[in-house]
């Protein structure tokens, strides 16, 4: 087991160090950042455009700027946003809450109603129940997700002014922007649940069990449950990346103060150093993730554990 | 042992499957009985209707296609076709216990061996969370588990095949049952492991005078763990017999066959004797005897008329036109040698 952690975090430090090479070639590859940065008018003026270039660090050699910013990094220093003059770190950080808010209220929605319709479903497989859910589960599949956020606030907002079009604010503001977050990945879990359910209810150990009275409750929700829950576990987890990562759509609709709309403010102005934190730092947190949920089939799994 | 009440008293006991290829009589008008102590053998090749058999005492049939069309299963007189779910799900693992065949599969990989053995013990409340501990330790101990407080904690990957069927006894025996229903306990094992876990089987039943129904295809198992054998074909039982009888004296074509089908140590032969052809499509079993197309002693009644059974001594049961009811012996049955 402890052979298991320390190969699973060696490999999240590496991952991260890659990252970082990705992120910083990403940001020079875009075009010339110095350029780019000087307004048209004075877009003439050389001395200018060496001065500001200098200013940045950019007129060192690409190893050299690698080098200083991963140094400054170590030392907490993710350098200043060129529009905000403001600390990227502590500007993601302002922003981050909003997000992680919304990505966790949209990743309990999915939970908990994705895996016990998957559940349920694969209980009865092709009866009423079964083929009323695949049909749902089919359409929120294939509903992209603006496109439900304007059906939601056309109907819960202005039509029946039940909920909040915008901006955050208390759970009411959570309801629609969680709902069109999570429609997909309720949909994605229920199906998968479904086929992975009905897998392991066909196995030996689950018959021995019902030839023996083990309880109708245990047998579904312990023992085939835990055994589906593999693949549960990895679906689960890319869906809570998406909503972490994938919420630019959602929060721009939404006017949602999290880190999708500082990434498009950002892009936007070609505020490189504001880019590169917020996906160095969205990147590593996915690392984190896949990390955690590393150890957890671990401890579903116990051949995982002893296993090389 | 003739003279006691039956455990259990099977029937005409009929099981069917619907699909759109039409009816499989999968078991179709079985009738036997167990009596306490004793062990019933069921005997046929694939698709005999031994297992169907078995899942239709404790109502376990594959669903939906699987459906229990008639019959009566008591169980100390008790008809258990007529039980709620709920109570029949309380007999199961209480009453009637099951072993199945893989001890490789037929444990939850992710659950100690300790929680799994224990678990029926405390869904029929013959435990509580504070003692079952204790129980299951006792139990690995009666199925000769070494060092039992260890293996408790083990998951099933840690173990061998006969240390896993072990386990699965200790889990299947652990309300103390009065009937174990075996489906081919020894088959995925290796011939060592094999004889261990029968000896143990014996063990147990001397220990507890348990009733077994033990499912095989094999006539040395049998011969080594049986009392009676009933063997079946196409869904039917057509011989049933004490096992020292019907070793010396059997009356059926195709039990003739099958025990010649066996290989015999020291005696060498050019090619296995065999029974020519086929068993029957269960979806589309002929009039008649569904034998008839293999077996060597036909007669014209067989393809039309399904034989009557006939007592020929104590105990001795077959449905066969050939066999003579006074001597027994079938005529004009050539085993292949």
């Amino acid at each position: 087991m402890v052979r298991y952690i320390g190969l699973r975090l060696g490999l999240a430090v590496v991952t991260v160090f890659g990252i970082s090479i990705v992120v910083f070639s990403l940001a020079r590859l875009s075009g010339d950042v110095t350029a780019t940065l000087i307004p048209p008018e004075t877009a003439g003026n050389p001395e200018q455009y060496e001065r500001l270039k200098k200013d940045l660090g950019l007129d060192k050699s690409y190893p050299e700027q690698y080098v200083i910013w991963v140094g400054n990094m170590m030392q907490g220093d993710f350098g200043d946003s060129i529009t905000f003059r403001e600390s990227t770190l502590s500007l993601y950080f302002d922003k981050f809450p909003y997000t992680i808010r919304l990505a966790a209220a949209a990743f309990v929605l999915a939970v908990l109603i994705g895996i016990p319709i998957g559940v349920t479903t694969a209980l009865r497989p092709n009866s009423l129940w079964d083929r009323v859910a695949s049909v749902v589960a089919l359409l929120g599949q294939a509903s992209p997700s603006f496109f439900v956020a304007i059906l939601l606030i056309f109907f819960l907002s202005v039509k029946l002014g039940w909920l909040p079009t915008s901006g955050p604010g208390g759970w009411k503001n959570y309801v629609m922007p969680a709902m069109s977050l999570s429609l997909f990945s309720i949909a994605a879990l229920a199906r998968l649940t479904r086929s992975a359910m009905l897998e392991v209810l066909d196995r030996d150990h689950i018959k021995l069990a019902r030839l023996n009275g083990f309880s109708e409750r245990s047998i579904i929700w312990r023992h085939a449950l835990k055994n589906a829950s593999i693949p549960i576990l990895t679906l689960a987890s890319l869906q809570f990346v998406f909503f972490i990562s994938g919420s630019v759509v959602i929060e721009t609709i939404f006017a949602w103060p999290g880190i999708g709309q500082l990434s498009i403010q950002a892009i936007r102005s070609r505020d490189y150093p504001m880019v590169q934190t917020i996906v160095l730092l969205t990147s590593s947190l996915v690392v984190l993730i896949t990390l955690a949920v590393d150890l957890l089939y671990a401890w579903v799994d116990p051949r995982i554990r002893y296993g090389s | 042992m003739t003279t006691q009440e039956p455990l259990l008293r099977v029937r005409n006991l009929r099981t069917h499957f619907t699909s759109k290829l039409g009816v499989a009589k999968a078991v179709d008008g079985v009738s036997f009985d167990v009596f306490p102590g004793e062990t019933l053998g069921l005997v046929g090749e694939s698709g005999s209707g031994k297992s169907v058999t078995c899942l239709s005492v404790v109502r376990l049939v594959p669903q939906p296609s699987g459906r229990i069309v008639e019959g009566e299963v008591l169980l100390g007189g008790k008809d258990l076709l007529t039980l709620s779910d709920n109570e029949m799900r309380d007999i199961r693992g209480s009453r009637v216990a099951y072993i199945t065949q893989d001890p490789l599969t037929s444990l939850d990989p992710l659950f100690r061996v300790g929680n799994q053995v224990g678990e029926p013990m405390l869904a029929h409340g013959r435990a509580n969370r504070k003692d079952v501990r204790g129980k299951v330790v006792d139990m690995l101990r009666r199925v000769r588990i070494p060092a039992p407080e260890i293996r408790a904690t083990q998951f099933p990957h840690e173990m061998s095949g006969g240390m896993r069927q072990r386990v699965v006894a200790a889990l299947a025996l652990g309300c103390r049952p009065e009937l174990l229903i075996a489906d081919e306990p020894t088959t995925a094992l290796d011939v060592t492991v094999q004889a261990q876990i029968l000896r143990l089987l014996r063990d147990l039943q001397e220990e507890s005078g348990l009733s077994m129904i033990l499912v095989t295809h094999d006539f040395g198992i049998v011969a080594r763990a049986c009392d009676r054998v009933a063997v079946m074909y196409a869904g039917r039982i057509v011989e049933i017999s004490p096992v020292t009888d019907i070793f010396e004296r059997p009356a059926h074509p195709y039990t003739i066959g099958l025990m010649a089908s066996v290989p015999k140590i020291g005696i060498k032969s050019e090619h296995m004797p065999s029974i020519e052809g086929q068993p029957p499509d269960v979806r589309r079993i002929p009039p008649g005897c569904p034998f008839a197309p293999r077996c060597t002693a036909r007669q014209d009644r067989c393809t039309v008329e399904y034989p009557p059974t006939i007592k020929l001594r104590d105990q001795h049961e077959v449905a066969c036109w050939a066999v003579d009811p006074v001597t027994g012996v079938p005529a004009g049955v050539a085993v292949a040698e």
